[in-house]
Protein backbone atom coordinates (compact mmCIF):
# COMPACT_ATOMS: atom_id res chain seq x y z
CA UNK A 1 0.00 0.00 0.00
CA UNK A 2 1.53 3.60 -1.11
CA UNK A 3 1.69 5.85 1.67
CA UNK A 4 -1.17 8.33 -0.19
CA UNK A 5 -3.58 5.68 0.33
CA UNK A 6 -2.72 4.41 3.85
CA UNK A 7 -2.90 8.40 4.73
CA UNK A 8 -6.31 8.23 3.52
CA UNK A 9 -7.78 5.30 4.76
CA UNK A 10 -6.57 6.10 7.88
CA UNK A 11 -8.64 10.05 6.95
CA UNK A 12 -11.46 7.98 5.90
CA UNK A 13 -11.40 5.79 9.22
CA UNK A 14 -11.29 8.86 10.88
CA UNK A 15 -14.00 11.28 8.85
CA UNK A 16 -16.67 7.65 8.98
CA UNK A 17 -15.67 7.83 13.23
CA UNK A 18 -16.49 11.12 13.41
CA UNK A 19 -19.82 10.54 11.17
CA UNK A 20 -21.10 7.53 13.40
CA UNK A 21 -20.09 9.98 16.49
CA UNK A 22 -22.35 13.35 14.73
CA UNK A 23 -24.95 10.60 13.92
CA UNK A 24 -24.92 9.46 17.43
CA UNK A 25 -24.89 13.38 19.12
CA UNK A 26 -28.50 14.13 17.09
CA UNK A 27 -30.39 11.32 18.52
CA UNK A 28 -30.92 12.79 21.54
CA UNK A 29 -31.80 16.01 20.08
CA UNK A 30 -33.76 14.75 17.28
CA UNK A 31 -35.95 12.16 20.62
CA UNK A 32 -36.46 15.55 22.93
CA UNK A 33 -37.74 17.58 19.63
CA UNK A 34 -39.90 14.82 18.62
CA UNK A 35 -41.27 13.58 22.29
CA UNK A 36 -41.76 17.70 22.94
CA UNK A 37 -44.17 17.50 19.88
CA UNK A 38 -46.37 14.87 20.66
CA UNK A 39 -46.49 14.83 24.40
CA UNK A 40 -47.54 18.54 24.20
CA UNK A 41 -49.66 17.78 20.84
CA UNK A 42 -53.04 16.97 23.10
CA UNK A 43 -51.79 19.48 26.15
CA UNK A 44 -54.29 21.91 27.25
CA UNK A 45 -51.93 23.33 30.31
CA UNK A 46 -52.00 26.87 29.73
CA UNK A 47 -48.33 26.99 30.36
CA UNK A 48 -47.28 24.17 28.07
CA UNK A 49 -49.02 24.95 24.56
CA UNK A 50 -48.40 22.45 21.77
CA UNK A 51 -45.36 22.52 19.78
CA UNK A 52 -47.08 22.91 17.08
CA UNK A 53 -48.60 26.64 17.81
CA UNK A 54 -45.51 27.66 19.39
CA UNK A 55 -43.67 26.92 16.04
CA UNK A 56 -46.68 28.43 14.17
CA UNK A 57 -46.34 31.46 16.31
CA UNK A 58 -42.53 31.73 15.54
CA UNK A 59 -42.94 31.62 11.97
CA UNK A 60 -45.63 34.39 12.08
CA UNK A 61 -43.97 36.68 14.87
CA UNK A 62 -40.01 36.09 14.47
CA UNK A 63 -39.92 35.20 11.03
CA UNK A 64 -41.95 38.43 9.54
CA UNK A 65 -42.54 41.77 10.93
CA UNK A 66 -40.12 41.18 14.17
CA UNK A 67 -37.21 40.72 12.47
CA UNK A 68 -36.89 44.31 11.92
CA UNK A 69 -38.67 45.59 15.07
CA UNK A 70 -36.95 43.40 17.63
CA UNK A 71 -34.29 41.36 16.53
CA UNK A 72 -32.23 43.42 14.61
CA UNK A 73 -32.28 46.30 17.52
CA UNK A 74 -31.35 43.72 19.50
CA UNK A 75 -28.16 42.45 17.71
CA UNK A 76 -27.19 45.97 16.68
CA UNK A 77 -27.06 47.04 20.18
CA UNK A 78 -25.00 43.40 21.71
CA UNK A 79 -22.32 43.66 18.34
CA UNK A 80 -22.09 47.89 18.85
CA UNK A 81 -21.45 47.89 22.91
CA UNK A 82 -19.77 44.40 22.25
CA UNK A 83 -17.41 45.98 19.28
CA UNK A 84 -16.94 49.34 21.13
CA UNK A 85 -15.34 47.06 24.05
CA UNK A 86 -13.37 45.34 21.80
CA UNK A 87 -12.00 48.64 20.88
CA UNK A 88 -11.54 50.29 23.86
CA UNK A 89 -10.06 46.90 25.79
CA UNK A 90 -8.09 46.28 23.33
CA UNK A 91 -6.19 49.50 22.62
CA UNK A 92 -5.91 50.49 26.60
CA UNK A 93 -5.26 47.12 27.35
CA UNK A 94 -1.70 47.47 24.96
CA UNK A 95 -0.95 50.50 26.47
CA UNK A 96 -1.65 49.73 30.03
CA UNK A 97 0.28 46.28 29.60
CA UNK A 98 3.66 48.30 28.70
CA UNK A 99 2.76 50.68 31.78
CA UNK A 100 3.32 48.61 34.82
CA UNK A 101 3.45 51.52 37.42
CA UNK A 102 -0.36 52.37 36.05
CA UNK A 103 -1.58 49.30 35.74
CA UNK A 104 -0.60 48.86 39.43
CA UNK A 105 -1.86 52.17 40.28
CA UNK A 106 -5.42 51.44 38.62
CA UNK A 107 -5.68 47.70 40.02
CA UNK A 108 -8.46 48.74 42.59
CA UNK A 109 -10.23 50.50 40.25
CA UNK A 110 -10.10 47.62 37.76
CA UNK A 111 -10.62 44.75 40.11
CA UNK A 112 -13.25 46.31 41.92
CA UNK A 113 -15.24 46.81 38.03
CA UNK A 114 -14.47 43.15 36.87
CA UNK A 115 -16.39 41.88 40.30
CA UNK A 116 -19.27 44.29 40.21
CA UNK A 117 -22.09 42.64 39.10
CA UNK A 118 -22.88 43.76 35.58
CA UNK A 119 -26.57 43.58 36.07
CA UNK A 120 -26.59 45.90 39.32
CA UNK A 121 -26.06 48.67 37.13
CA UNK A 122 -29.23 48.24 35.21
CA UNK A 123 -31.22 51.09 36.65
CA UNK A 124 -28.46 53.16 36.44
CA UNK A 125 -28.12 52.68 33.00
CA UNK A 126 -31.90 53.49 32.49
CA UNK A 127 -31.38 56.46 35.31
CA UNK A 128 -28.64 58.35 33.09
CA UNK A 129 -29.98 57.37 29.45
CA UNK A 130 -33.23 56.75 29.66
CA UNK A 131 -34.57 53.53 27.51
CA UNK A 132 -33.27 54.27 24.40
CA UNK A 133 -30.80 52.18 22.59
CA UNK A 134 -27.95 54.38 24.31
CA UNK A 135 -28.33 53.06 27.85
CA UNK A 136 -28.37 49.04 26.74
CA UNK A 137 -24.83 49.64 24.09
CA UNK A 138 -23.19 51.86 27.32
CA UNK A 139 -23.79 48.77 29.55
CA UNK A 140 -23.04 46.27 27.45
CA UNK A 141 -19.94 47.93 25.83
CA UNK A 142 -18.84 49.18 29.72
CA UNK A 143 -19.36 45.59 31.37
CA UNK A 144 -18.12 43.36 28.10
CA UNK A 145 -14.86 45.78 28.38
CA UNK A 146 -13.40 44.61 31.26
CA UNK A 147 -12.29 40.87 30.18
CA UNK A 148 -11.20 42.14 27.40
CA UNK A 149 -8.98 45.12 28.80
CA UNK A 150 -7.48 42.83 31.57
CA UNK A 151 -6.59 40.07 29.23
CA UNK A 152 -5.23 42.33 26.97
CA UNK A 153 -2.77 43.67 29.58
CA UNK A 154 -2.22 39.92 31.01
CA UNK A 155 -1.33 39.20 27.13
CA UNK A 156 0.76 41.70 26.06
CA UNK A 157 2.95 41.52 29.49
CA UNK A 158 3.72 38.19 29.14
CA UNK A 159 5.06 38.34 25.59
CA UNK A 160 8.14 35.90 25.65
CA UNK A 161 11.44 38.02 26.52
CA UNK A 162 13.01 36.42 23.44
CA UNK A 163 10.61 37.72 21.05
CA UNK A 164 11.26 41.25 22.69
CA UNK A 165 15.07 40.93 22.51
CA UNK A 166 14.88 39.63 18.31
CA UNK A 167 12.51 43.02 17.90
CA UNK A 168 15.10 45.12 19.64
CA UNK A 169 18.07 43.11 17.71
CA UNK A 170 16.21 43.75 14.08
CA UNK A 171 15.37 47.28 15.16
CA UNK A 172 11.75 47.08 15.05
CA UNK A 173 10.32 50.65 15.37
CA UNK A 174 7.83 51.22 18.27
CA UNK A 175 4.43 50.85 16.18
CA UNK A 176 5.98 47.88 14.30
CA UNK A 177 6.62 45.72 17.66
CA UNK A 178 3.42 46.54 18.75
CA UNK A 179 1.55 45.47 15.91
CA UNK A 180 3.48 42.61 14.51
CA UNK A 181 5.18 40.75 17.74
CA UNK A 182 3.21 42.37 20.84
CA UNK A 183 -0.56 42.37 19.85
CA UNK A 184 -0.29 39.05 17.61
CA UNK A 185 1.84 37.44 20.80
CA UNK A 186 -1.07 38.14 23.06
CA UNK A 187 -3.70 37.32 20.31
CA UNK A 188 -4.66 34.15 22.25
CA UNK A 189 -5.13 35.97 25.36
CA UNK A 190 -7.27 38.78 24.07
CA UNK A 191 -9.61 36.45 21.86
CA UNK A 192 -10.15 34.48 24.86
CA UNK A 193 -11.26 37.90 26.39
CA UNK A 194 -13.61 38.46 23.85
CA UNK A 195 -15.11 34.89 24.37
CA UNK A 196 -16.04 35.54 27.72
CA UNK A 197 -16.72 39.51 27.17
CA UNK A 198 -19.20 38.22 24.43
CA UNK A 199 -21.48 35.90 26.16
CA UNK A 200 -21.43 38.58 29.29
CA UNK A 201 -22.47 40.89 26.20
CA UNK A 202 -25.59 38.66 25.43
CA UNK A 203 -26.80 38.52 28.72
CA UNK A 204 -26.85 42.16 29.15
CA UNK A 205 -28.64 42.86 25.89
CA UNK A 206 -31.40 39.89 27.12
CA UNK A 207 -31.32 41.77 30.98
CA UNK A 208 -31.54 45.47 29.82
CA UNK A 209 -34.34 44.64 27.37
CA UNK A 210 -36.40 43.10 30.16
CA UNK A 211 -36.14 45.68 32.30
CA UNK A 212 -36.48 49.67 30.89
CA UNK A 213 -37.12 49.26 27.16
CA UNK A 214 -39.98 48.99 24.58
CA UNK A 215 -38.42 46.81 21.92
CA UNK A 216 -35.83 43.63 21.19
CA UNK A 217 -36.47 39.87 21.36
CA UNK A 218 -35.74 39.93 25.35
CA UNK A 219 -38.69 42.77 25.93
CA UNK A 220 -41.04 40.80 23.64
CA UNK A 221 -40.28 37.85 25.70
CA UNK A 222 -41.29 38.88 28.69
CA UNK A 223 -43.73 41.06 27.72
CA UNK A 224 -45.44 37.81 26.41
CA UNK A 225 -45.31 36.04 29.74
CA UNK A 226 -46.56 39.22 31.66
CA UNK A 227 -49.57 39.59 29.02
CA UNK A 228 -50.06 35.52 29.12
CA UNK A 229 -48.97 35.14 25.53
CA UNK A 230 -47.71 31.87 26.40
CA UNK A 231 -47.34 30.31 22.72
CA UNK A 232 -45.11 33.95 22.31
CA UNK A 233 -42.98 33.77 25.42
CA UNK A 234 -41.90 30.21 24.62
CA UNK A 235 -41.29 31.44 20.88
CA UNK A 236 -39.22 33.93 22.18
CA UNK A 237 -37.37 31.48 24.70
CA UNK A 238 -36.42 29.20 21.69
CA UNK A 239 -35.22 32.25 19.26
CA UNK A 240 -32.93 33.10 22.68
CA UNK A 241 -31.29 30.11 22.63
CA UNK A 242 -31.16 29.63 18.78
CA UNK A 243 -29.49 33.58 18.95
CA UNK A 244 -26.91 32.48 21.61
CA UNK A 245 -26.30 29.22 19.70
CA UNK A 246 -25.33 31.34 16.12
CA UNK A 247 -23.47 34.32 18.18
CA UNK A 248 -21.02 32.16 19.75
CA UNK A 249 -20.91 29.45 16.70
CA UNK A 250 -19.79 32.42 14.64
CA UNK A 251 -17.77 33.76 16.94
CA UNK A 252 -16.01 30.06 17.59
CA UNK A 253 -15.07 29.82 13.66
CA UNK A 254 -13.73 32.93 13.26
CA UNK A 255 -11.48 32.28 16.69
CA UNK A 256 -9.99 29.27 14.87
CA UNK A 257 -9.77 30.90 11.74
CA UNK A 258 -7.66 33.75 13.80
CA UNK A 259 -5.31 31.40 15.93
CA UNK A 260 -4.91 28.52 13.78
CA UNK A 261 -1.32 29.28 14.09
CA UNK A 262 -1.33 29.26 17.48
CA UNK A 263 -3.47 25.85 17.66
CA UNK A 264 -1.29 24.34 15.15
CA UNK A 265 2.21 25.45 16.71
CA UNK A 266 0.81 24.08 19.88
CA UNK A 267 -0.24 20.59 18.39
CA UNK A 268 3.35 19.94 16.96
CA UNK B 1 14.86 49.20 44.15
CA UNK B 2 13.45 49.62 47.83
CA UNK B 3 12.09 52.78 46.49
CA UNK B 4 9.89 51.40 43.91
CA UNK B 5 8.40 48.71 45.55
CA UNK B 6 7.07 51.50 48.35
CA UNK B 7 5.54 53.02 45.39
CA UNK B 8 4.03 50.04 44.10
CA UNK B 9 2.29 49.74 47.32
CA UNK B 10 0.93 53.53 47.93
CA UNK B 11 0.29 53.99 44.26
CA UNK B 12 -2.76 52.11 43.90
CA UNK B 13 -3.98 53.50 46.89
CA UNK B 14 -3.21 57.11 46.06
CA UNK B 15 -4.76 56.94 42.47
CA UNK B 16 -8.02 54.92 44.16
CA UNK B 17 -8.21 58.16 46.38
CA UNK B 18 -7.64 60.84 43.91
CA UNK B 19 -10.24 59.53 41.53
CA UNK B 20 -12.89 59.09 44.54
CA UNK B 21 -11.98 62.77 44.96
CA UNK B 22 -12.16 63.81 41.69
CA UNK B 23 -15.76 62.57 41.39
CA UNK B 24 -16.35 64.17 44.66
CA UNK B 25 -15.70 67.41 43.12
CA UNK B 26 -17.56 66.86 39.89
CA UNK B 27 -20.22 65.87 41.70
CA UNK B 28 -19.91 68.93 44.52
CA UNK B 29 -19.51 71.67 41.40
CA UNK B 30 -21.95 70.28 39.22
CA UNK B 31 -19.97 69.12 36.50
CA UNK B 32 -21.61 65.89 36.80
CA UNK B 33 -25.48 65.53 36.98
CA UNK B 34 -27.90 65.77 39.69
CA UNK B 35 -28.44 62.39 39.26
CA UNK B 36 -24.90 61.28 40.37
CA UNK B 37 -24.51 62.20 43.91
CA UNK B 38 -21.10 62.56 45.34
CA UNK B 39 -19.39 59.38 46.78
CA UNK B 40 -19.10 60.99 50.33
CA UNK B 41 -23.08 61.25 50.29
CA UNK B 42 -23.72 57.74 48.89
CA UNK B 43 -21.47 56.80 51.37
CA UNK B 44 -22.93 58.74 53.93
CA UNK B 45 -26.51 57.12 53.09
CA UNK B 46 -25.15 53.44 52.62
CA UNK B 47 -23.84 54.10 56.92
CA UNK B 48 -26.72 54.90 57.55
CA UNK B 49 -28.39 51.93 55.97
CA UNK B 50 -26.08 49.57 56.85
CA UNK B 51 -27.71 48.61 60.62
CA UNK B 52 -31.13 48.79 59.19
CA UNK B 53 -33.45 45.82 59.09
CA UNK B 54 -34.39 46.06 56.01
CA UNK B 55 -30.92 46.33 54.68
CA UNK B 56 -29.51 43.37 56.74
CA UNK B 57 -32.69 41.01 55.58
CA UNK B 58 -31.89 42.44 51.95
CA UNK B 59 -28.41 41.15 52.22
CA UNK B 60 -28.84 37.95 54.18
CA UNK B 61 -31.41 37.29 50.88
CA UNK B 62 -29.15 37.93 48.51
CA UNK B 63 -26.18 36.10 50.33
CA UNK B 64 -28.91 32.86 50.44
CA UNK B 65 -30.31 32.84 47.57
CA UNK B 66 -26.65 33.10 45.87
CA UNK B 67 -25.38 30.53 48.32
CA UNK B 68 -27.67 27.78 47.92
CA UNK B 69 -27.58 28.26 44.15
CA UNK B 70 -24.05 28.00 43.37
CA UNK B 71 -24.14 24.60 45.93
CA UNK B 72 -26.59 23.02 43.68
CA UNK B 73 -24.40 24.14 40.61
CA UNK B 74 -20.95 22.89 41.93
CA UNK B 75 -22.53 20.03 43.02
CA UNK B 76 -24.76 18.87 40.00
CA UNK B 77 -21.85 20.79 37.83
CA UNK B 78 -19.36 17.94 39.48
CA UNK B 79 -21.48 15.33 39.24
CA UNK B 80 -22.08 15.74 35.58
CA UNK B 81 -19.08 16.79 34.56
CA UNK B 82 -17.42 13.19 35.90
CA UNK B 83 -19.88 11.08 34.25
CA UNK B 84 -19.54 12.72 30.88
CA UNK B 85 -15.59 12.47 31.40
CA UNK B 86 -15.62 8.88 32.11
CA UNK B 87 -18.48 7.73 30.05
CA UNK B 88 -17.59 9.26 26.75
CA UNK B 89 -20.83 7.26 24.81
CA UNK B 90 -22.75 9.71 27.27
CA UNK B 91 -20.72 12.74 26.42
CA UNK B 92 -21.52 12.15 22.35
CA UNK B 93 -25.18 11.62 23.09
CA UNK B 94 -25.69 15.02 24.94
CA UNK B 95 -23.48 17.17 23.64
CA UNK B 96 -25.32 18.86 21.16
CA UNK B 97 -28.12 19.36 23.90
CA UNK B 98 -25.83 20.73 26.45
CA UNK B 99 -23.62 23.29 23.75
CA UNK B 100 -27.51 24.57 22.76
CA UNK B 101 -28.24 24.90 27.01
CA UNK B 102 -24.56 26.43 27.64
CA UNK B 103 -25.46 29.00 25.16
CA UNK B 104 -28.13 30.16 26.39
CA UNK B 105 -27.95 32.38 29.71
CA UNK B 106 -29.52 31.40 32.44
CA UNK B 107 -31.83 34.91 32.73
CA UNK B 108 -33.41 33.75 29.27
CA UNK B 109 -35.59 31.55 31.18
CA UNK B 110 -36.94 34.01 33.78
CA UNK B 111 -40.31 34.38 32.03
CA UNK B 112 -41.30 30.73 32.04
CA UNK B 113 -39.93 30.01 35.45
CA UNK B 114 -41.96 33.18 37.21
CA UNK B 115 -45.15 31.49 35.47
CA UNK B 116 -43.93 28.04 37.06
CA UNK B 117 -42.37 28.97 40.55
CA UNK B 118 -43.65 32.81 40.80
CA UNK B 119 -41.54 35.21 41.74
CA UNK B 120 -40.51 33.99 44.82
CA UNK B 121 -36.39 32.91 46.49
CA UNK B 122 -36.82 29.57 44.63
CA UNK B 123 -37.07 31.31 40.98
CA UNK B 124 -33.30 33.04 41.52
CA UNK B 125 -31.63 29.93 43.61
CA UNK B 126 -32.57 27.42 40.72
CA UNK B 127 -31.53 30.43 38.17
CA UNK B 128 -28.12 30.68 40.03
CA UNK B 129 -27.45 26.98 39.84
CA UNK B 130 -28.16 26.90 36.30
CA UNK B 131 -25.95 29.59 35.46
CA UNK B 132 -23.30 28.05 37.78
CA UNK B 133 -23.61 24.66 36.14
CA UNK B 134 -21.66 25.15 32.88
CA UNK B 135 -18.58 26.53 34.27
CA UNK B 136 -18.44 23.62 36.61
CA UNK B 137 -19.60 21.19 34.47
CA UNK B 138 -17.11 21.74 31.67
CA UNK B 139 -14.29 22.57 34.15
CA UNK B 140 -14.59 19.19 35.75
CA UNK B 141 -14.80 17.38 32.31
CA UNK B 142 -11.56 19.12 30.96
CA UNK B 143 -9.54 17.82 34.13
CA UNK B 144 -11.07 14.13 34.36
CA UNK B 145 -10.56 14.10 30.07
CA UNK B 146 -7.02 15.57 30.91
CA UNK B 147 -5.63 13.51 33.42
CA UNK B 148 -2.64 12.49 31.87
CA UNK B 149 -2.26 8.71 30.28
CA UNK B 150 1.22 8.09 31.87
CA UNK B 151 -0.38 9.29 35.60
CA UNK B 152 -2.96 6.43 35.38
CA UNK B 153 -0.65 4.07 34.35
CA UNK B 154 2.10 4.97 37.04
CA UNK B 155 -1.16 4.63 39.31
CA UNK B 156 -1.99 1.02 38.59
CA UNK B 157 1.54 0.15 37.80
CA UNK B 158 1.80 0.82 41.63
CA UNK B 159 -0.88 -1.14 42.25
CA UNK B 160 -3.18 2.00 43.67
CA UNK B 161 -6.72 0.74 44.33
CA UNK B 162 -9.36 2.45 42.82
CA UNK B 163 -9.63 4.69 45.90
CA UNK B 164 -6.32 5.51 46.11
CA UNK B 165 -5.98 6.69 42.50
CA UNK B 166 -9.34 8.83 43.02
CA UNK B 167 -7.12 10.31 45.59
CA UNK B 168 -3.78 10.50 44.45
CA UNK B 169 -4.57 11.24 40.78
CA UNK B 170 -7.31 12.68 39.42
CA UNK B 171 -8.39 14.93 42.25
CA UNK B 172 -4.97 16.63 42.12
CA UNK B 173 -5.49 16.91 38.51
CA UNK B 174 -8.99 17.85 38.52
CA UNK B 175 -8.74 20.18 41.27
CA UNK B 176 -6.85 23.58 39.41
CA UNK B 177 -9.66 22.98 36.69
CA UNK B 178 -12.34 23.05 39.34
CA UNK B 179 -10.83 26.01 41.27
CA UNK B 180 -11.14 28.07 38.30
CA UNK B 181 -14.64 26.69 37.54
CA UNK B 182 -15.74 27.93 40.72
CA UNK B 183 -13.98 31.13 40.53
CA UNK B 184 -16.56 31.80 37.22
CA UNK B 185 -19.49 30.26 37.94
CA UNK B 186 -19.78 32.34 41.54
CA UNK B 187 -19.39 35.49 39.78
CA UNK B 188 -21.73 33.91 37.43
CA UNK B 189 -24.82 33.18 40.01
CA UNK B 190 -23.93 36.66 41.69
CA UNK B 191 -24.60 38.48 38.14
CA UNK B 192 -27.81 35.85 37.52
CA UNK B 193 -29.43 36.87 41.32
CA UNK B 194 -28.88 40.33 41.00
CA UNK B 195 -30.52 40.07 37.58
CA UNK B 196 -33.65 37.96 38.89
CA UNK B 197 -34.36 40.06 41.95
CA UNK B 198 -33.96 43.55 39.43
CA UNK B 199 -36.06 41.98 36.74
CA UNK B 200 -38.82 39.75 38.65
CA UNK B 201 -38.64 41.44 41.93
CA UNK B 202 -37.40 38.47 43.75
CA UNK B 203 -36.67 39.62 47.52
CA UNK B 204 -33.34 40.85 48.28
CA UNK B 205 -31.19 43.82 47.06
CA UNK B 206 -31.17 43.87 43.72
CA UNK B 207 -35.09 44.34 43.94
CA UNK B 208 -34.28 47.21 46.63
CA UNK B 209 -32.17 48.67 44.08
CA UNK B 210 -34.73 48.72 41.87
CA UNK B 211 -37.47 50.21 44.10
CA UNK B 212 -34.95 53.06 45.11
CA UNK B 213 -33.95 54.04 41.38
CA UNK B 214 -37.90 54.21 40.13
CA UNK B 215 -38.58 56.47 43.17
CA UNK B 216 -35.66 58.57 42.18
CA UNK B 217 -33.44 57.46 45.82
CA UNK B 218 -30.67 57.79 43.97
CA UNK B 219 -28.14 58.19 46.83
CA UNK B 220 -29.52 55.04 48.25
CA UNK B 221 -29.72 52.69 44.92
CA UNK B 222 -25.89 53.89 44.69
CA UNK B 223 -25.03 52.96 48.02
CA UNK B 224 -26.79 49.76 47.56
CA UNK B 225 -24.79 48.78 44.13
CA UNK B 226 -21.15 49.97 45.95
CA UNK B 227 -22.35 47.27 48.50
CA UNK B 228 -23.06 44.73 45.95
CA UNK B 229 -20.15 45.48 44.16
CA UNK B 230 -17.80 44.90 47.54
CA UNK B 231 -19.90 41.77 48.17
CA UNK B 232 -18.77 40.58 44.32
CA UNK B 233 -15.16 41.93 45.02
CA UNK B 234 -14.81 40.10 48.16
CA UNK B 235 -16.28 37.22 46.56
CA UNK B 236 -13.70 37.13 44.35
CA UNK B 237 -10.54 38.04 46.42
CA UNK B 238 -11.32 35.32 48.91
CA UNK B 239 -11.82 32.53 46.20
CA UNK B 240 -8.42 33.79 44.94
CA UNK B 241 -7.02 33.49 48.46
CA UNK B 242 -8.26 30.02 49.05
CA UNK B 243 -7.23 28.52 45.78
CA UNK B 244 -3.81 29.51 46.49
CA UNK B 245 -3.84 28.16 49.64
CA UNK B 246 -5.23 25.27 48.60
CA UNK B 247 -3.21 24.81 45.29
CA UNK B 248 -0.08 25.93 46.24
CA UNK B 249 1.64 22.58 45.75
CA UNK B 250 0.07 22.98 41.71
CA UNK B 251 2.70 24.30 39.41
CA UNK B 252 0.72 27.23 38.02
CA UNK B 253 0.49 28.69 41.83
CA UNK B 254 4.05 27.67 43.07
CA UNK B 255 5.85 30.51 40.75
CA UNK B 256 3.12 33.17 42.02
CA UNK B 257 4.29 32.75 45.05
CA UNK B 258 7.94 32.99 44.77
Amino acid sequence: MSTTSIVSAVSRRRWSSGVRGAALSLILPVVIVVAWWFVSEGSTSPFFPPLRVILATFADTWLSSRVLSDIVPSLVRMIAGFAIATVVGVALGALLGRLRLAVAALNPILQFGRSLPATALIPVAVVLFGIGDTPKIVLIAFVSCFPILLNTIDGVRNVDPVLEDVCRSFRLSRTQRFRWVQLHAASPQVIAGMRVALSLAFVVMVATEMLGSTNGVGYVTLLAQQGFQIPLMWSGLILLGLLGLIVNGIFVLVERGLLRWYTQGQED
Amino acid sequence: MKRRSWLVRTLPWVTTIAIIAAQEILARTGVLPSLIPPFTETVAVGWQMLPTPEFLLGLAQVLEQFVIGLAIGIVAGVALGIVLGVLPVVNLLVRYVLEFLRFTPSIVYIPILVLLLGARPQLSIVLAALGSLWPILYQTYYGVVGVPQILKDTGRVFGLTRAQQLRSVVIPTVSPFLATGIRIAASHALVVVVAVQIIASVEGLGRDIETYAANGVFPRMYALILVVGIIGFLLNWLLEVLERRQLHWHASYREKQA
